[in-house]
């Protein structure tokens, strides 16, 4: 049989009648607050009322409410859904108790169930401590005893046991039900020579849960005292036979019972079926009932209604029940006289008899106190039964809620260790996160002591409650961290945090006084050179941009460039003392250069476009140079190229007499710079036009003569090159002029010799052409203060051990240059910091358009000055030094470099190619 | 020397001793006796089953067919592992005290575990007015604690856990085990750990906790519990019960897999629960499976489960031996238990 089943069918039999509707696929209505539901059944006649509870003992209950519980199972895990449907059943069972003269115990095996100790001797806990509370809820029912409110029940009732014969073995049953087919005689004389195995079984039962109730304290001598008591006198338990249970209910009926009451048959037509919900509004509703034993458990309280004796008929109806009790209980006595049959109602109805009778008197021993029991009217008892229902089940009132409190207490024991397990181990994760921590940290740092403090919280803590003690964990420690602990975490612009705890600083507008004032450090120092490279200095990390690419090498300068010529980049110079940042926004400034205002000349646009804005009147051509070509003189420059590729090392660069009037022309239209509006960050191609940086990111400084450079001995004034890594690269370029009578400097500035040897090798029309030495070199310096030279835009530059260089400068001129290259050292990566150029002594101008690109498309690029501005042209004969900016910052922030840590590739960040152009001397300057 | 090696090998291959009938591996006051050893190889290859339950469920009857699918269970002289006797059963006796052990050919490890929660080990108990431990205040706080403290070593060391029991979805079973995975100490190969409760949070840093395949036995399952709304429904049970554990409750083994009984498998209930129903030895002429077809079914299976490693370092039956002495050993010491008692009602 299925759960549910045993304790309804037991109920059955004693109604004879099919009342519980049940099936395992469909359970039966209960309370989705507490999963609990009871049935009641009044019998009038037989002045019985039984009531039938089902909770999550009950399979089909347990399958329902688990589904029910889904969520909170997958939370919180089945001991703590478990244990609030145990609650629930504990709840409900105390009011059965309080209301029952009798309660049947289901299992659905031979086996005592001893996990109902500890339920037992939690609800006597609860009985005595709700005693007082229960006597104030009763003492409104009208028409209550004086006894039945002090006592808060009825009675001490009695608890009947019932067990299931289903599993056991055939020996046992078989003989029973053998004797059952016997004729009376022989069944008679049988047992009572023989007990039956059964009844052996029940016997063992009875002592066995008597010694384990008595020790427990479950029951003790006095019944007043104890939640039930068991009858000194009578069975108390009862082995329910299988083919019993599957006797029609009509059939079961026969007998003497069946006899006595067929005077009846009327009123039982009368019979009143009762089913109570926890929100049922008929009054007469009651529940009540008890569980049954694992999977299936019920429990039947029975009890007796007089109708009000006001009532001329109902009189007589007293004296005919009173008649019917005596008939009955002279019927029973005679059956078990003759043992006539092992049959429930007849073990059922000889307690209900007693109780409607004399009433119980289960105390044991001399030294028992006053027995009280009451047998109350059926409107009373449904009255109190109504509050006391509200009482345990409903919504708690005030003073209720300690004796609820301590109800969860005594029945969740698994939930409440979980909680003192987390509760203990709390601390020491608290603790854990705590030890030797810093006076102040970043949120990593956190992060990782907090997970160090929840791996020593779980191995500690236990069971369902952990989940809510993580959170308190991470609360706890969130405190800790945000209480004074916290790091002011700003990053550099080097990627490096700043180490002082929070802290404002001095021109914060950030309005939290409590905060220290004070500036970011992040404690990191490295080692940079000074603008010409010719002098070494430690650097702070640095937090603001103006700092890392200018103030700090203001300083250097002071005792090192700051004699030296030099050539400024345009900066912003205010024409009002109220200057202020423009706003920038970079998605506006992407359409401004698109679409751009007519401001903006056609050719600066298309030399935008084509990547390479700045060599108006001058086509640099190399290897793959020919698509940044942008002047009139494209055709004569392409034809060039093609000669180019045999011409290994050497730049071929054309000037035109359309030079000039492209250079006048752009002139034209640069447009004025504002002078009330500054640019806020650095400026880069998608800067918006005519705004400038108040202070240059770039330098360019002259360190002397191009003497100073020797091919033979390398750079030798600067400190910190690598060895065999100083050394320039020579870049031979030839100069073509087309039409030599319009370069009259050129022609005449230009040493006699030279010419003339050029035009003896090339005499073809009016060309002129002429070959210069220009010597380069791509400096990098990495965060130990070391400088290299590149060779190619791969790999280093390294000098034979006798400074023989082999290297030119072709392929460093030609081509995008990484913006970042690991040092030699390898341990550092190294960052472009300087373009050294040393000029020809020629009439031409070298000159520089540099543009940096810190990242991937879509970054930006960095130059030096606004992009409708001339490249900047470098002196002749001269040393040259470009010093680049040492961060980027960018709209959205820094660009940092890379992470050594993961490859990336040499176009991540770039110095693009055609830096580097010629344009003649003008005279006139 | 080079000839000296296979010989030991093929040494290793036999025990010392053959087992004849179970031995102890926990006396009744559920103390380690009996030594093991010589009965155990060398090896690692080997398979540990045990079985738990209520009182009275057929533990020792399905241990024994465990060992051998052909012993006639009615005739309980045959069993390996004794079933309760006929007057055992009349007296509501349990059958088996502590952890009887018995070790197969095949290197098939059976534990058969005396009864959780039992009203007869309670009143023997109370009749033989032994003295418990003060820790635990009163009897049945006691059994509470043992059970869970035998239940807690088989978790540990066996491969698979077979929670038997008569009745359909028995939550206290469900309670029992998942008190047991909360309570489980968190590192029983250490034996330091189960004093070092309070503080030293570096004891219990084991990485990977075990835990078994724990798979549930319906046994004397009425023969309408055969069809698949009925047993979806109790397989809904187990999922739900058990989805917040960690417990391997779901390793594929079940009455779904089974190929004896098609209209229950895999694709007409969907789970993956490890459940099993047998039907009653008695009455199965109207069930849909022979006992002897569920059985065969279930002991394919459970054979054929995929073992997970016990420790982080592979066991022999030797070492597996000694891994269990010292979990019992801890098991026994562990303080939480106290707490847990501490807080009964």
């Amino acid at each position: 049989m299925d759960s549910g089943g045993c304790k309804a069918t037991a109920l059955e039999l004693m109604v004879g009648r099919k009342i519980f509707q049940r099936n395992m696929i469909q359970p039966l209505s209960i309370d989705f607050d507490t999963m609990i539901g009871v049935e009641g059944y009044y019998n009038p006649v037989r002045r019985t009322i039984y009531l039938h509870l089902t909770g999550a003992y009950d399979t089909s209950t347990l399958i329902s409410s688990l589904e029910a519980m889904h969520q909170q199972l997958q939370d919180k895990g089945f001991l703590m859904a478990w244990s609030s449907l145990k609650l629930g059943y504990a709840r409900s069972l105390l009011v059965l108790f309080s209301v029952s003269h009798l309660l049947l115990l289901c299992h659905p095996t031979h086996v005592f169930d001893i996990s109902y100790i500890h339920l037992f001797r939690t609800l006597d806990a609860i009985r005595s401590k709700a005693q007082n509370c229960l006597a104030e809820v009763l003492r409104q029912v009208p028409g209550i005893s004086k006894d039945w409110v002090s006592f808060g029940r009825l009675c001490s009732p009695r608890v009947l046991f019932i067990f299931s014969s289903r599993l056991l073995p055939i020996q046992i049953t078989s003989h029973d039900n053998a004797s059952v087919q016997r004729t009376t005689v022989n069944r008679t004389s049988r047992n009572s020579t023989v007990p039956s195995p059964l009844r052996n079984l029940e016997l063992a039962l009875e002592d066995q849960i008597y010694r384990l109730l008595r020790k427990s304290r479950v029951i003790t001598n006095i019944s007043a005292n104890s939640l039930f008591a068991l009858p000194n006198n009578q069975a108390y338990v009862y082995i329910m036979e299988e083919n019993q249970e599957e006797i029609p209910a009509s059939s079961l009926i026969n007998n003497t019972l069946h006899k006595l009451c067929s005077s009846q048959d009327g009123i039982i037509s009368d019979l009143s079926q009762l089913t109570l919900g926890s929100s049922n509004k008929s009054i007469n509703t009651e529940g009540g009932s008890i569980r049954g034993g694992r999977g299936m458990g019920s429990v039947l309280s029975s009890r007796t209604g007089w109708e009000s004796p006001a009532s001329q008929s109902i009189l007589s109806d007293t004296s005919s029940a009173d008649a019917l009790s005596a008939s009955i209980l002279a019927g029973v006595a005679t059956e078990r006289k003759r043992n006539l049959e092992h049959s429930f109602n007849v073990f059922l109805q000889q307690h209900i008899d007693q109780a409607l009778g004399k009433g119980f008197d289960d105390n044991v021993g001399r030294h028992s106190g006053p027995i009280f029991f009451q047998v109350p009217r059926a409107g009373v008892w449904f009255d109190a039964v109504n509050r006391v229902y509200k009482f345990f089940m409903g919504e708690p009132s005030e003073k209720d809620t300690k004796i609820l409190g301590s109800l969860q207490n005594l029945v969740e024991t698994e939930v409440r260790f979980s909680d003192a397990r987390c509760a203990k181990a709390l601390p020491l994760a608290i603790s854990a996160y705590k030890d030797g921590l810093p006076p102040h940290y970043t949120q990593m740092h956190h992060q990782e002591k907090l997970d160090l403090a929840l791996n020593v919280l779980s191995a500690q803590a236990r069971g369902p409650m952990y989940e809510d003690y993580v959170t308190q964990l991470e609360e706890a420690c969130e405190r800790i961290w945000q209480d004074g602990r916290m790091g002011c975490e700003t990053l550099s612009l080097t990627g490096n945090t700043c180490k002082h705890p929070r802290h404002r600083t001095p021109n914060d507008p950030d309005d939290d006084s409590s905060l220290p004032v004070m500036t970011h450090n992040s404690g990191v120092v490295y080692i940079s050179f000074c603008n010409c490279g010719r002098r070494q200095g430690q650097r702070e990390d640095s937090f603001s941009v103006k700092t890392a690419n200018h103030t700090f090498y203001q300083q250097l300068a002071e005792s090192c460039c700051s004699r030296l010529e030099s050539l400024h980049f345009p900066t912003f110079k205010p024409s009002v003392t109220n200057a202020k940042a423009a706003k920038v926004d970079g998605s506006e400034d992407n359409e401004m250069e698109i679409e751009g205002p007519s401001a903006v000349s056609r050719d600066s646009r298309e030399q935008i476009d084509s990547g390479t804005p700045h060599s108006p009147g001058l086509s640099l051509v190399g290897t793959g140079l020919s698509g940044s070509m942008n002047n009139a003189t494209g055709t004569v420059a392409t034809r060039m190229t093609g000669e180019q590729s045999h011409m290994g090392s050497q730049v071929v660069i054309t000037l035109t007499k359309d030079d000039t009037k492209a250079i006048t022309k752009d002139r034209g239209i640069i447009r004025q710079a504002s002078t009330t509006e500054y640019l806020p960050g650095m400026l880069h191609t998608a800067s918006p036009p005519g705004l400038l940086p108040r202070w240059s990111s770039w330098s360019l400084c002259c360190l002397g003569p191009s003497s100073l450079y020797s091919h033979n001995a390398g750079i030798c004034e600067q400190p910190g090159f690598l060895p065999g890594t100083n050394f320039l690269l020579p870049w031979d370029v030839t100069i073509k002029i087309e039409d030599r009578d319009k370069w009259p400097a050129i022609a005449d500035t230009l040493g006699k010799k030279a010419l003339l040897l050029k035009n003896k090798k090339n005499r073809v029309g009016d060309i002129h052409e002429f070959s210069v030495k220009i010597f380069l070199g791509v400096e990098y310096e990495c965060v130990r203060g070391h400088r290299f030279m590149m060779a190619t835009p791969d790999r280093h530059l390294k000098a034979s051990p006798s400074g023989l260089v082999k290297d030119n400068a072709t392929k460093i001129a030609n081509a995008d240059m990484p913006l970042y290259f690991p040092c030699p050292c390898s341990r550092g990566g190294g960052q472009l910091m300087r373009l050294h150029v040393v000029t020809p002594k020629a009439p031409v101008n070298v000159t520089l358009s540099p543009q940096v690109q810190p990242g991937p498309d879509p970054c930006p690029r960095y130059i030096p000055q606004p992009c409708s501005s001339l490249p900047v042209k470098l002196s002749a004969s001269a040393y040259w030094v470009l010093r680049l900016p040492y961060v980027y910052v960018g709209d959205q922030g820094p660009h940092y470099p890379p992470d050594p840590r993961h490859q990336t590739p040499p176009s991540f960040a770039r110095l693009h190619k055609g830096c580097y152009g010629i344009s003649q001397v003008t005279l006139d300057r | 020397q080079i000839a000296s090696k296979p010989l030991m090998m093929e040494a290793s291959l036999t025990p010392e001793r053959i087992m004849k009938g179970p031995a102890r591996l926990l006396d009744e006051s559920l103390s380690l006796c009996d030594d093991l050893s010589p009965y155990l190889l060398d090896q690692s290859n080997f398979l540990v089953v045990a079985m738990m339950g209520m009182q009275g469920v057929g533990k020792s009857a399905l241990a024994s067919l465990f060992v051998d699918p052909s012993v006639d269970v009615h005739k309980i002289r045959s069993c390996i592992f004794r079933p309760e006797s006929l007057e055992q059963i009349i007296s509501g006796l349990h059958g088996t005290n502590g952890i009887d052990i018995y070790i197969t050919n095949e290197r098939l490890i059976v534990l058969d575990c005396q009864p959780l929660l039992s009203p007869s080990i309670m009143d023997r108990l109370i009749t033989q007015e032994k003295k418990f431990t003060s820790d635990y205040n009163s009897t049945e706080n006691l059994m509470e604690v043992e059970s869970l403290q035998v239940l807690t070593l088989v978790m540990s060391i066996a491969h698979v856990v077979v929670m038997v029991q008569d009745s359909a979805a028995d939550p206290n079973l469900i309670r029992l085990l998942q008190t047991c995975e909360m309570m489980k100490p968190s590192s029983s190969s250490t034996p330091s750990c189960s004093s070092s409760s309070s503080s030293a949070p570096s004891a219990s840093e084991d990485t990977q906790q075990y835990f078994p395949h724990v798979v549930f036995v319906h046994n004397r399952a009425p023969s309408h519990h055969f069809t698949p709304a009925t047993l979806k429904k109790l397989q809904g049970v187990y999922q739900e019960a058990f989805s917040g554990s960690c417990l391997e409750s779901e390793s594929r083994v079940g009455i779904c897999n089974s190929l004896t009984y098609t209209p229950l498998a895999q694709t007409s209930c969907g789970s993956l629960v490890n459940l099993f129903l047998l039907p009653d030895f008695h009455k199965q002429h109207n069930s849909p499976v022979t006992f002897t077809e569920a059985l065969g079914e279930m002991r394919r299976q459970m054979l054929s489960v995929r073992r997970l490693p016990l420790t982080h370092l592979t066991l022999t039956e030797k070492s597996w031996y000694q891994y269990v002495c010292r979990t019992w050993e801890s098991v026994r010491k562990w303080s939480l238990f106290v707490e847990y008692s501490r807080l009964l009602p």
